[in-house]
């Protein structure tokens, strides 16, 4: 096999061309937050243009059936009998479709204009692994697997500055990996060093040339989060102490799927208004709600989730616009659910779903066919819209590139941004 | 520290979960080479102490009642789930707490690095009782045969749930395995095509995973029983014959890459002492021979090595229970774990956990940070305040296995009058935080 075709395992494990010690530096680059921060402020605006684009990942596999619900299709009735939303329940948009009745707050988002809904977004050959299809959204690579991501390759080609791109939370997704640059992992319940050695910290990752070149990296990042806790502390909102909401971005996870939640969505974009409103120069953040695995009773576990999507999302874009930040926010699922439910009062896994994007510069409206539910694919829907053309779009009309750099595939601009 | 007592440490840390004063004494009288060779030996054996703690109780799986009404089975249901949580917590803690106490823990540590590269998660496998039966077989191979581990992985329960083996079938056969087979668990990526793994796709077919009895069987009518070809070679093959045609140098390699990049510093397959390894590791396929030679290979005792690991999330929290005497539970580590992306049990993919960059972000920092100061306000820390304010340093420095910077003991020096903020500051220093 003549192209070097790198997993993820081998660049996460820095297996590109990180041998001798002093090649560390090369293939990712560590610079301080101070450094950068000045630099950024130098550089004047972001390099978007001062306009921020917020991806939320619904993991697990969001139910797209009943979050745009078709309720006047009979199919839809014959095949969601025992879990299905009436024209008395529906949020209505219209052409026959309404949103869940948790919803409110994106039928708010609606009702004023800002809200467009891509319909049957999915890919060819649709994956059902949580892990690989998720790995397909985030690189925008279907057909093998990518080490980088569609974001992440749009960070290589900004200037070096962890500034650009925050992921909310400790891990940071593959859709913001780069082959060189990283964005900052950044938790939502802000960053407060423990007291007793708040004071001591910074000192203790000074560099040090008489030390070996890892550890030097790790000394960089004890100083990155001194100084963006100094910078940041002030601005991310005080629910810091134990016990509050988003404590941690991963709570109490060691419970099985269905019942799983890296929650408190509502935390993590108040993290990034405050960003916003303390003008840091970050172009692009990521967040994340989980839970949409519902394999198992799902009405419950949905409504809950619709609920906090929806109000999160509502509150977040009246928050940015009273600040007068322009903010777009895009959500997606690595996949939806199957039409028929399980034994267990729940759904599996399934292809095309529904995206949203909301907030400023939207052409609100359905864009899309909403696929049908008849003529299906191995008993799931077919996707009428690739999701590569719905990042191009966000791709040129938000973070002002040509989609070309960061994506193959279908670029069609599909107009649900000015 | 000189630097043969350096070297025997850092042998011992890699091997383990940080060693002790009194164990880096021994060990260091002992001598590298003898040591080395005695903790290979010995990790073939499975005596250890910490087979006292009693393995969780895993519920046997009770179907649920489909003709009880709706309120009922939602009961019934949530019963489960909440069950599921407990045993898979209740198994992350034992095997924390079996690693921090482990009198064997280069056998742990080998169960570890096998369980990354065969990355299996709970999050799909959905059974704790799974979990841990997959565990036992890494722990039983874990210096031990590496083709007949590769074959018992075939058709282990959650081995077929994670990643589909148990819905290959040759009407319809799934090539989720094979292709990490080939990718991950074998020969690598270049030394097979997208043909070799159909057709091993349709070797692998037969095995069937039954959820009310937990049972794993093979089902002949479910098993393509034509001639296939893999890797050039054509039979009527099943999963026993491709585990035998991927057994090639290239999986050697792989392999070795692996081990060595674990153990002494990250690595790619061209790597020259890749090569020396494997070779070795080749004769017998024998993962104690593997180990032994990256153990003993110059290579090991260079700067390269000393320098080329920080601990991974696992081997700091592991590694701080042990030298603070605490439990999963007393420590939160699994909060912890979580929050640095190391839960044992649930790897972020099959690709299984990242290298050194992965762990060093400013959040991971923190959360780091954060764990320090739960373990001293846990801890009995007794044996510092003890001490005088001058030999406090030095004790941490003892206890931990470190040599402080200039500027990190003149950093820790200032804070020695409170023992918890000292203790602290050393958990968190830089120094604390290489492997």
């Amino acid at each position: 096999m003549e192209q070097l075709n790198l997993t993820r395992r081998q660049v996460v494990l820095g297996l590109l061309g990180v041998g001798a010690l002093g090649a560390v530096g090369g293939a990712l680059r560590w610079h301080p937050w101070d450094t950068l921060l000045d630099a950024a402020a130098q550089a004047g605006a972001s390099s978007a243009g001062g306009n921020a684009l917020v991806v939320i990942t619904l993991a697990g596999g969001n139910d797209g059936l009943n979050t745009v619900v078709p309720y006047t299709d009979s199919a839809y009735l014959a095949v969601r009998q025992d879990m299905h939303f009436g024209p008395n329940e529906v949020l209505p948009l219209t052409d026959g479709l309404g949103l869940h009745p948790e919803l409110t707050g994106l039928k708010a988002l609606w009702d004023a204009g800002s809200l467009a809904i891509i319909n049957g977004v999915g890919y060819p050959q649709p994956n059902r692994s949580h892990f690989r299809s998720m790995d397909i959204w985030q690189s925008g690579v279907p057909d093998r697997q990518e080490a980088t991501g569609w974001l992440g390759r749009w960070l290589d080609a900004q200037s070096p500055s962890p500034m650009h791109a925050v992921s909310i939370g400790t891990q940071i997704p593959l859709l913001l990996t780069g082959s060189k640059r990283r964005p900052a992992a950044i938790p939502a319940t802000g960053v407060a060093i423990p007291t007793m050695i708040n004071e001591a910290y910074g000192e203790l990752g000074a560099p040090d040339t008489t030390r070996g070149a890892w550890e030097n990296v790790y000394r960089t990042a004890m100083r990155d989060l001194a100084a963006i806790q100094r910078d940041v502390h002030n601005v991310l909102p005080a629910n810091v102490s134990k016990g509050g909401p988003g404590t941690t971005t991963t709570t109490t996870n060691t419970g099985v799927a269905a019942g799983r939640r890296a929650g408190n969505l509502r935390g993590q974009l108040d993290a990034v208004r405050a960003m916003l409103a303390a003008k840091i120069p970050t172009s692009v953040f990521h967040v994340m709600l989980g839970g949409f695995d519902t394999h198992a009773t799902e009405k419950d576990t949905h409504a809950n989730l619709m609920r906090e999507f929806g109000d999160a999302v509502q509150t977040f874009l009246d928050q940015t616009y009273a600040l007068g930040q322009p903010v777009t926010v895009v959500a997606y699922s690595e996949f939806g659910r199957r039409l028929a439910l399980n034994a267990s009062n729940g759904t599996d896994h399934g292809t095309a779903a529904p995206m949203f994007v909301a907030g400023n510069g939207v052409r609100s409206g359905l864009y899309g066919e909403y696929p049908s539910l008849t003529s299906l694919d191995d008993g799931d829907l077919k996707y009428t819209t690739d999701f590569r053309a719905v990042f191009g779009t966000l791709a040129a009309r938000v973070l002002h590139v040509d989609p070309a750099q960061v994506l193959t595939g279908p670029q069609r601009d599909l107009g649900f941004l000015q | 520290m000189d630097t043969a007592s350096t070297d025997v440490a850092m042998l011992l840390r890699r091997t383990g979960f940080a060693p002790t004063a009194a164990e880096r004494a021994v060990a260091s009288s002992a001598g590298f080479i003898p040591t080395a060779r005695a903790r290979v030996a010995q990790a073939r054996t499975t005596i250890d102490a910490a087979d006292s703690l009693a393995p969780p109780t895993f519920a046997p799986f009770t179907p649920l009642d489909r003709s009880a009404d709706e309120a009922s089975r939602r009961q019934a249901l949530a019963k489960r789930l909440a069950t599921d949580r407990r045993e898979n917590i209740a198994l992350a803690h034992w095997w924390c707490n079996r690693m921090a106490q482990s009198t064997n823990s280069l056998r742990e540590k080998a169960t570890f690095i096998a369980h990354d590269h065969f990355a299996t998660s709970v999050e799909t496998v959905k059974s704790a009782k799974l979990m841990y039966d997959q565990n036992q077989l890494l722990r039983t191979y874990a210096l031990g045969d590496f083709a007949e581990l590769m074959r018992r992985l075939v058709s282990d329960a959650a081995m077929l749930v994670w990643l589909d083996g148990d819905s290959n079938v040759a009407q319809r056969p799934n090539e989720n395995f094979a292709r990490e087979f080939f990718e991950l668990f074998t020969l690598g990526i270049g030394h097979y095509t997208e043909t070799d793994v159909k057709e091993a796709a349709r070797a692998f077919t037969g095995w069937s995973y039954t959820l009310r009895t937990q049972h794993v069987a093979f089902v002949a009518r479910r098993h393509d029983n034509k001639t296939k070809t893999v890797l050039g070679k054509s039979g009527n093959f099943g999963s026993d014959d491709i585990v035998r045609i991927a057994m090639t140098d290239a999986t050697a390699r792989n392999v070795a890459a692996h081990w060595w990049s674990r153990l002494a510093y990250p690595v790619t397959i061209d790597d020259s002492v890749v090569n020396d390894v494997a070779a070795r590791f080749a004769q017998r396929l024998d993962i104690g021979d593997l180990v032994e030679a990256i153990l003993l290979h110059d290579a090991f005792r260079s700067d390269a090595a000393r320098t080329g690991l920080l601990k991974t999330p696992l081997e700091y929290v592991i590694g701080t229970m042990r030298l603070f005497n605490l439990t999963a539970e007393k420590a939160d580590a699994l909060r912890t774990l979580e929050s640095l992306g190391q839960l044992p049990f649930r790897p972020p993919s099959v690709g299984g956990w990242p290298g050194n960059e992965g762990w060093c972000s400013a959040a991971a920092a923190l959360t780091r940070a954060q764990f320090a100061a739960r373990v001293v306000r846990s801890a009995d820390l007794r044996s510092l305040s003890g001490r005088s304010t001058n030999e406090r340093v030095d004790a941490l420095a003892e206890l931990l296995g470190v040599v402080w910077s200039e500027g990190t003991a003149a950093t820790l020096h200032a804070h020695a009058g409170d023992v918890s903020t000292l203790a602290a500051l050393a958990l968190v220093a830089p120094e604390y935080q290489v492997n």
